[in-house]
């Protein structure tokens, strides 16, 4: 987004080496085969969340008209067997994928904002103002991402959980892009365009929008696939411990009603296997690409490839 | 990132030069404001939790009288002014005392004792297996870098660093621990007050699946560390040397390159020190393992503010102890520096 | 004590360099699992002394056949019987402590225990217990009514942690005495109905006069022996070992007046997990099991496993969908952001036509609970009242948008019904966290309300906010459930006005009352039943007061909980149910299994297990090994080529 208001004040100049720069990067990542792999799983995953009315009913989700008997074990019917109400675990992983995805990308919004913005600010600034941030960073990087999440969600419960779930993934798992962030911004900060900017009289902010952040933005956009997989698992994780949202179906509350109505001790094998795997995998994919464009990126890492 | 520091000997005469009374200063009391910043916001973010703590743990169906109840605030040290609260918390914490858990019925410290060790058992185990693991297939792998054997490997630890851990660890029951499985296990606990095996043995015996669960999901951390500095290293000019020596690769690896590519992972492994009292939440949920992580997960139903806010105290605390530590013998262990 | 034995000389020559390598990993992996184990038993126990703890426990373990084990799915939170609030805590201080009276195995009805009989004087405000003789304390000396007063004494102190904990019973008591070693006497200054209830197991025990009198600060006395002292008791059983978040551990008291119990040895398991405490009880790690859901309770019914007993009995628990009747302080004034059309009692009777109980109670609860319209539990059968099948509010949609309509609610735009004020019939429903069944609960009960026209807008909160929520009146509609003493006055109580909320400048706080009910007929029936000494009149007020509050649909009361056990019969047997008809086994008023328990001695050759869940095992071994196989694999390709290139 931040790239987008750049270009235009920029001109076309600017746009046209972008696009190039895009389409020089999605060269070398069609040669990585990781990378592809990734990116399909992850195209086929999002396919499903969006065509889930399409594949499955939505009254599938109903408990009252669920359609089939408890505990089905899989069948032509229920190809991944059905809950205790009777719903259809293909029906809830489908639908639960919008969720689980939804999550994990607004999450990461939040995640990344509040990462950039800090991780900039503490480059960008000099003396005890970069330090108050610098000292955040290193303050919410020691502090364990599990238990300030369980506090948190104490601390949203007035909000709709799956609200209070999305702020609580964002707002612990920043650090880690700020400390990237700011590593990067004071490469940028040192270079001598940026000193002509200051000496020719540029605010905090003209400084900060022209030049450090167009610089950030691709590191920070190549570590977005990393922490989208970090939050879907921690979306997955918060709903076992019980602190997801457990009317909306997504792949953490399906395994938690798994976990909670003795689905194991019920041999119904299939409510807990599917849900799991989906989470595998959707998480792996995100790896996949995260890997594969932080070897592009990086060029460090490009010369040994 | 860092790595490109580490080439020079600019960075290794710097670190040496770091490590004097102003340096080691600085870090402790860098440590010391954290640890005031930690305890300052945990108790805020305790204090600002809604509901009445009298009423939820005094349960429905007994019908307390109203004085009773108060009696009970009282005791929980509700209806004082805050900054009073906060400077008698900050008083006891000196001390070393915390508050009263109202779900365990014990001061906080005590339920933090007794579950302190286990949990440092359980992740420390794991956390050691991980690394020696991790380090080990990692070496191996960034040394062929690029062979069928790195890419399984990447490929293999990255797929269980996927994996929810808890996830795995149903499994494991399922598949090693249950009747209608291979019930070789233990399904549960630290201990069997019946079981016939000496204490240690009986121990290690219910340790084995939730170590399994947690050292195969953290692998990932320490071979991919392990792997990227062995192929930095792996290009460097004096193994080049090392090689026209006349020595054999694996020798070439061992001696040279696994020793400077060591000091990454060992950094890496230190700063998950820290984390080990707190690694284990979900892993001691499922196992029922009398850790600090069941305790957390226990002060959750209530919730057990007081309890909460003391695990969530020395998790913290734990992370920036482990850092200190990092920070100060960092210098020590980095051979350069001792070479130099 | 090591069991792995020395390693003969010719085993470094006997093996290959790389077999050695592999080797030497895994003595590495069992030394580190070995000093664990060994830094285990100080960590365990978190005195600065182990060696005591530890020397009790590892090397005394009794593997006897009759150490009788069970799991609790809730840790016991204290030892202390002033402090604990939890049922296995109470299950606990039954074994520890004697308590004047019993609970009868038929009907919990009073029977004697310490106190061998007792009178009330004929205006009912004079009780005496005559005491038994001879009875000791574990330490040897003896149970006097110096005892029993100590302990009652302690009781009354207003303000008081014991107070807090037993002292609601004894609001009229004036005094107690004991006027010779033998006798106890408890003086009121009104009739008190209930008291007797209140000396029953789960009510005051008597602790040791001799140890208590030296106790400074009571609300933090572990009495789990952690500051080195045994913990004295006179009841069937002695603590012997506690370990917070583990297990604890029980030995049997062979001087028991009442005759020694048959086993030797009762420890308390804790799980955080009920799926692990299922797995523990077929592979037999565990005894018994007191507490199961519904859910696992049906794993073990479809298994059939032939050396598993299921228990499925009535219970006292009883679960309601609550509704804020118009939520108020005690001094009338209006609190909350209540919806008002439930303050009108056709809105509320046409909720609970609209539920269909039966389905609720046979899909989210598998059929294991009894569908419910009056309050009181059925386990109570004393003060049972149900109502007449004309009263009843059954499952009736059709009813239920009659009423609405009567009541001037009229369908709106989106299916939505509207009031004559515009306000459109949207609900707050609230489901708490730490109960996964209500929010399966609180799914159907919304497709339901949606069906005649009523929005829920269904939460899921802590039972601590909820609390909180409703004692601000904060709230519509909410699911919880209540368990109800033998005695019916704490029933009542908890519907009548002066257990709203009360006002404190802007501070609320809450009452007992989750309704805001307040019923001058009602009211008057309460008062009536406390001083109403004669059972059989006394009947009839409980029974108008009952009636009174379904009339006016305070709750839609759901279902009468049941009490699901299961335990191993291949290892014990004799257990005593109360009451007699298919009633709990454990977690009792007294500790009639406990002390009847004898271990099953007769051979059992133990079947095969059914291979219906063998699939488990199959599907998720499938799972896990494949990418161990995977990775051995390739492992093995690597270690050729790399023996290739040497």
């Amino acid at each position: 987004m931040t790239t987008t208001t750049v270009d235009v004040t920029r001109g076309s100049v600017a746009w046209a080496r972008r696009r190039a720069a895009l389409a020089g990067f999605w060269r070398q990542y069609r040669r990585d085969r990781e990378g592809l792999t990734g990116l399909i799983l992850l195209v086929l995953i999002a396919a499903v969340a969006v065509a889930a009315p399409l594949l499955a009913a939505e009254t599938g989700l109903s408990v009252t008209h669920a359609p089939g008997r408890p505990i089905e074990p899989p069948s032509g019917t229920f190809w991944m067997g059905t809950d205790f109400n009777g719903r259809p675990i293909m029906t809830l992983i489908i639908w639960g994928s919008r969720i689980s995805l939804i999550v994990g990308f607004a999450a990461t919004v939040i995640s990344m904002v509040i990462g950039t913005l800090v991780g900039v600010l503490a480059g960008h600034f000099t003396g005890w103002r970069g330090g108050v941030f610098n000292k955040l960073t290193d303050w919410f990087l020691v502090i364990p991402f599990l238990p300030l999440a369980i506090a948190l969600a104490q601390l949203f419960h007035g909000l709709p959980k799956l609200l209070a779930v999305i702020i609580v993934i964002g707002i612990t798992s920043w650090s880690g892009t700020a400390r990237l962030v700011r590593a990067q911004a004071l490469t940028v900060e040192a270079r001598p365009y940026l000193e002509r900017a200051k000496a020719l009289g540029a605010g905090h902010w003209h400084q900060v929008s022209h030049h450090v952040l167009p610089n950030v933005m691709p590191l920070v956009l190549a570590n977005t696939t990393l922490t989208v997989s970090i939050s879907i698992l921690a979306e997955t994780t918060l709903s076992f411990l019980g602190l997801g949202d457990p009317l909306h179906a997504s792949w953490g509350t399906v395994l938690h009603d798994a976990y909670a109505q003795a689905a194991i001790s019920n041999g119904a094998w299939w409510w807990v296997i599917f849900p799991g795997l989906s989470v595998v995998v959707v998480v792996r994919a995100f790896n996949m690409c995260g890997r594969a464009t932080e070897r592009i990126l990086d060029p460090r890492l490009r010369e040994r490839a | 990132m860092s790595t490109a520091q580490r080439t020079g000997g600019g960075a290794a005469r710097r670190r040496l030069r770091a490590l004097t009374p102003r340096y080691v200063a600085s870090k402790v009391v860098g440590a010391a404001v954290l640890l005031l910043f930690v305890t300052i916001f945990n108790y805020f973010l305790f204090r600002v939790m809604p509901g009445d703590p009298a009423k939820t743990f005094a349960p429905r169906g007994r019908n307390d009288d109203p004085a009773a109840l108060q009696a009970m605030r009282e005791r929980m040290g509700q209806g004082k002014p805050w900054w009073e609260k906060f400077l008698l918390y900050l008083d006891n914490l000196a001390h070393g005392e915390l508050e009263h858990s109202y779900s365990q019925h014990q001061p906080v410290v005590d339920a933090i004792a007794e579950r302190f060790w286990p949990t440092v058992l359980l992740s420390g185990t794991a956390l050691v297996l991980a690394a020696v693991i991790g380090m080990w297939l990692g070496a191996r792998a960034g040394w062929r870098h690029g062979s069928r054997f790195d890419r399984a490997t990447s490929a293999t630890s990255l797929t269980w660093y996927s994996v929810p851990e808890w996830w795995l660890g149903l499994i494991l029951i399922i598949v090693f621990a249950s009747k209608s499985g291979l019930g070789l296990f233990p399904v549960s606990g630290m201990s069997d007050p019946r079981s016939d095996l000496p204490y240690w043995l009986d121990v290690a015996h219910h340790m084995v699946l939730p170590v399994t669960a947690l050292t195969v999901v953290y692998i990932a951390q320490y071979t991919l560390v392990m792997r990227s500095s062995i192929i930095d290293e792996r290009y460097a000019d004096y193994l080049a040397a090392a090689r026209a020596k006349g020595l054999r690769d694996d020798q070439v690896r061992n001696r040279h390159a696994l020793r400077n590519a060591l000091l990454p992972s060992m950094t890496q492994l230190f700063l998950s020190l820290g984390f080990v009292v707190s690694g284990a939440i979900t892993i001691e949920t499922v196992f029922s393992w009398p850790g600090l992580g069941l305790l957390s997960e226990q002060a959750l139903s209530g919730p057990d503010y007081p309890l909460l806010e003391g695990v969530f105290l020395v998790f913290s605390a734990a992370v920036i102890v482990m850092n200190l530590i990092a920070d100060l013998i960092y210098p020590l262990i980095d051979p350069r520096v001792r070479a130099a | 004590m090591s069991s792995t034995p020395p390693a003969p000389r010719s085993w470094l020559t006997n093996q290959s360099v790389k077999n050695l390598r592999v080797r030497m990993a895994l003595v590495a992996a069992v030394a580190l699992t070995a000093l664990g184990g060994v830094a285990a038993p100080a960590a365990a126990d978190g005195t600065p002394s182990p060696g005591t703890a530890v020397s009790a426990s590892a090397p005394a373990q009794s593997h006897a056949k009759d150490a009788f084990v069970m799991g609790i799915k809730a840790d016991i939170d204290s030892l202390n019987p002033y402090v604990g609030l939890l049922v296995p805590a109470f299950d606990a201080y039954a074994l520890m402590y004697d308590y004047l009276t019993d609970g009868s195995p038929q009907d919990m009805s009073p029977v004697p225990s310490l106190a061998e009989k007792w009178e009330t004087s004929a205006d009912g405000l004079t009780w005496t217990f005559h005491l038994r003789k001879g009875v000791k304390w574990s330490d040897g000396k003896d149970l006097t009514s110096a005892d029993v007063k100590f302990s009652y004494e302690r009781v009354l102190v207003p303000d008081s942690t014991e107070n807090g904990q037993y002292g609601s019973s004894f609001s009229n008591v004036t005094k107690v005495e004991a006027p010779d070693a033998d006798t106890f006497v408890i003086h009121t200054s009104e009739p008190n109905a209930s008291l007797l209830a209140a000396t029953m197991a789960g009510g005051v025990p008597v602790v040791p006069k001799h140890i208590w009198e030296n106790i400074k600060d009571v609300g933090s006395y572990a009495n789990d022996g952690s500051d080195g002292k045994p913990v004295v008791g006179s009841g069937p059983f002695q603590l012997v070992e506690a370990k917070k978040g583990q297990y604890y551990r029980f030995k049997a008291n062979p001087g028991y007046w009442n005759g020694a119990p048959h086993i030797s040895e009762l420890t308390m398991v804790f799980f955080q997990n009920e799926e692990t405490m299922v797995q523990a009880l077929e592979k037999g790690e565990i005894d018994f099991i007191s507490a199961l859901t519904a859910k696992a309770f049906n794993a073990l019914k479809t298994k059939s496993d032939p050396t598993i007993t299921l228990n499925q009995g009535p219970s006292q628990y009883v679960y309601e969908l609550g509704l804020n009747t118009g939520a108020a302080t005690v001094d009338n004034t209006p609190i909350g952001d209540g919806h008002p059309a439930l303050k009108n009692v056709k809105v509320r009777q046409a909720i609970e036509y609209a539920i269909d109980k039966q389905t609720l109670v046979d899909k989210t609860l598998l059929g294991t609970a009894k569908v419910a319209y009056g309050e009181n539990s059925p386990l109570n059968s004393a003060w049972y009242w149900d109502p007449p099948a004309a009263m009843k509010r059954t499952f009736a949609p059709d009813k239920a948008k009659q009423l609405l309509d009567e009541a001037g609610y009229k369908a709106g735009a989106d299916g939505v019904r509207v009031g004559p004020d515009g306000k459109p019939l949207t609900f707050r429903l609230f489901a708490r966290s730490e109960a996964t069944e209500s929010q399966d609960q609180a799914r159907y009960i919304q497709e339901w309300l949606k069906e005649i026209g009523i929005k829920a807008d269904v939460q899921v909160v802590s039972n601590d906010a909820l609390t909180d929520l409703i004692g601000k009146g904060k709230f519509d509609m909410f699911l919880w459930d209540w368990w109800w003493g033998p005695d019916p006055e704490g029933l009542l109580s908890v519907f009548t006005c002066s257990q709203r909320s009360t006002m404190d400048g802007d501070a609320i706080s809450g009452g007992w009352s989750d309704s805001f009910y307040c019923n001058p007929e009602f009211e008057n029936l309460y008062k009536q039943h406390v001083v109403e000494m004669d059972p059989a009149k006394r009947k009839v007020i409980v029974d108008k007061a009952l009636e009174n509050l379904y009339v006016n649909a305070v709750y839609a009361t759901l279902y009468y909980d049941q009490t699901l056990q299961a335990y191993r019969n291949d290892r014990f047997t004799g257990f005593v149910p109360q009451p007699a008809s298919g009633g709990s086994m454990v977690a009792q008023i007294g500790t009639w299994s406990y002390r009847a328990i004898k271990p099953y001695t007769a051979p059992a050759a133990a079947p095969e297990d059914s291979g219906g869940s063998r699939t488990v095992l199959i599907i998720a071994g499938a799972v896990v090994l494949l990418l161990v196989v995977g990775g051995a694999v390739f492992a093995m390709r690597r270690r050729s080529t790399a023996d290739e290139r040497e």
